[in-house]
Order: structure tokens, then sequence, then C-alpha cells
């Protein structure tokens, strides 16, 4: 119980914030990189940054790389078990597709 | 085409090979054999293809160190050169569905276009999530919470 409480007080804590609200409201709909969450606010990359990381705490977003983006997306179960199933996928699809242009290529 | 969702995957790539040729290579078996099987070093013991509408694409993948998977495509749409949609199930060796939400049931399409000789192929897989719990409801449903949260601490 203490532990469950100490992830709402977080929860509650990180929300308490406008900004925090609208990221989250906002990255819930679509994840977006850190640039992106950040262009509509008048305040700096930084700032954007420290809310992000105050939303990670509480388990509510989560970060990754892709390429030079940080990518940032809700964290939900439901949400990621989908999204693996269309990773698994597109990893499947791009080496299909990378050995049908092979076969293209042999039969000249 | 429908609207890229988030529930879908697409793919675009552009082949350098006239359409009729990508065509061929996507409904001809020995074609087939060659390409469609799965990544890092599974191989493709079995393929059985069907290519009319009812039809099956029935084929074994085989991991290396890994379990045997089965997977059978029903085509469901040919438009000759064009289009080719197709239903996908996990399933034995004898094409009995196993669908599970590990392994859903999804639908893949592919559509062909001439770009200047070339070929552009797009690759839509749709379902991968089940048709009861979309992402976007989970997504509608977050939204709505967050709304009623932010009312209720503004």
């Amino acid at each position: 119980m203490v532990d469950h409480d100490a992830r709402l007080d977080s929860i509650f804590g990180s929300l308490a914030d406008t900004t925090r609200r609208d990221i989250l409201r906002r990255v819930a709909r679509q994840e977006m990189s850190v640039g992106e969450i950040a262009a509509p606010y008048d305040i700096s990359l930084a700032a954007v940054s420290k809310h992000l990381v105050v939303l990670e705490k509480a388990r509510l977003v989560t970060k990754r790389r892709e390429g030079k983006l940080q990518v940032v997306s809700l964290r939900a179960a439901a949400l990621t078990d989908a999204a693996k199933q269309i990773e698994r996928w597109r990893d499947i699809w791009e080496s299909r597709l990378d050995r049908l242009e092979k076969y293209l290529e042999k039969q000249g | 085409m429908t609207a890229p969702s988030r529930n879908a995957l697409t793919i675009v790539r552009l082949l350098d090979a006239p359409r009729e040729k990508v065509w061929r290579a996507c409904s001809q078996t020995e074609a087939l054999k060659a390409w469609w099987g799965q990544p890092r070093g599974a191989t493709m013991p079995y393929c059985a293809v069907d290519f009319r509408v009812g039809g099956t694409l029935h084929f074994q993948v085989l991991n290396p160190g890994g379990p045997t998977i089965w997977i059978k495509c029903i085509y469901r749409e040919i438009v000759e050169g064009e289009k080719l949609v197709m239903e996908q199930h996990h399933c034995d060796e004898n094409g009995r569905e196993l669908d599970s939400p590990d392994w859903p049931a999804s639908t893949i399409s592919l559509h062909l276009e001439s770009v200047d000789g070339k070929t552009k192929l797009t690759v839509v897989q749709a379902g991968m999530t089940s048709a009861a719990h979309p992402i976007e409801q989970y997504q509608e449903g977050w939204s709505q919470s967050l709304d009623r949260l932010s009312g209720h601490l503004a």
C-alpha cells in the first residue's frame, strides 16, 4: 500500500502542473520528439526536459532514442504491448523487402 | 487507400523493377520462397501458395534455436498487378488457426504503383492489436481520464 500511495503521490505531484498536464495530454494522442513537445510553449527546452523527467519518474511517459531524436510516448502497458507487435512486424517487413530487392536484382 | 492509422504498420519501398515483375515476385511460389520469410537467419522449409481469392499462402518458419512457427495468409482481394489483400493467421501445420493475444490475426495489403519505370510498393499491416481494444481506444480513454483529472486538479 505504501508503494501504491507513493506512486499515486508521484502521479498527482507530476500532474499538479498545467504544462505537464498539457504535455501528457498531447503525448497521449501521439508520441513526439522532445523538440515537438517544446514547440508550442514559451519556455526553454531545458525547462521542458525537466518536466519530462518528472513525468518519467512518475512512470507516465517513457523516452527512447531514435537517431538524433528523443521520442517521448505515453507509458501504458496496453499501448506498449501493441507497439511491440507493430515493431516486431516492422522488422520482419524491412528484412523481407531487403530480400525482395535482392531477388529482383538477381532476376535481372 | 485508407489513411494510416496508429493501429497499423505502413512501409513504403521504391523497388528498381517494373510493376509486372514486382507483381510476379508477390504472387509466384518460387519468388515468395525467396523473400517472404522472416528475419535473422530463419528458414522457410515449407511454403504452399494457392494464389486466388479464398486461397492461402501457408508457410513454416524455422528459427535456429527457437520455436517453429506456422503462418497462413488467406487471399481476400487480388487486383492483378495492383493490389493484394490478405488475412494473416498464426496456425498449425494443417492450417488450423491458432490466433492468440500474443499472435493476433492481422490484415496485410500490398499496393503496387509505377513510378518512372520503378515500382512503389506500399505494405500496410493492420489489426495487430485486438479489435476489442485498439490503440485508439486506450489513447482516447487516457485522454479523457487526463482531461477529467486536469479538471479535478485545476
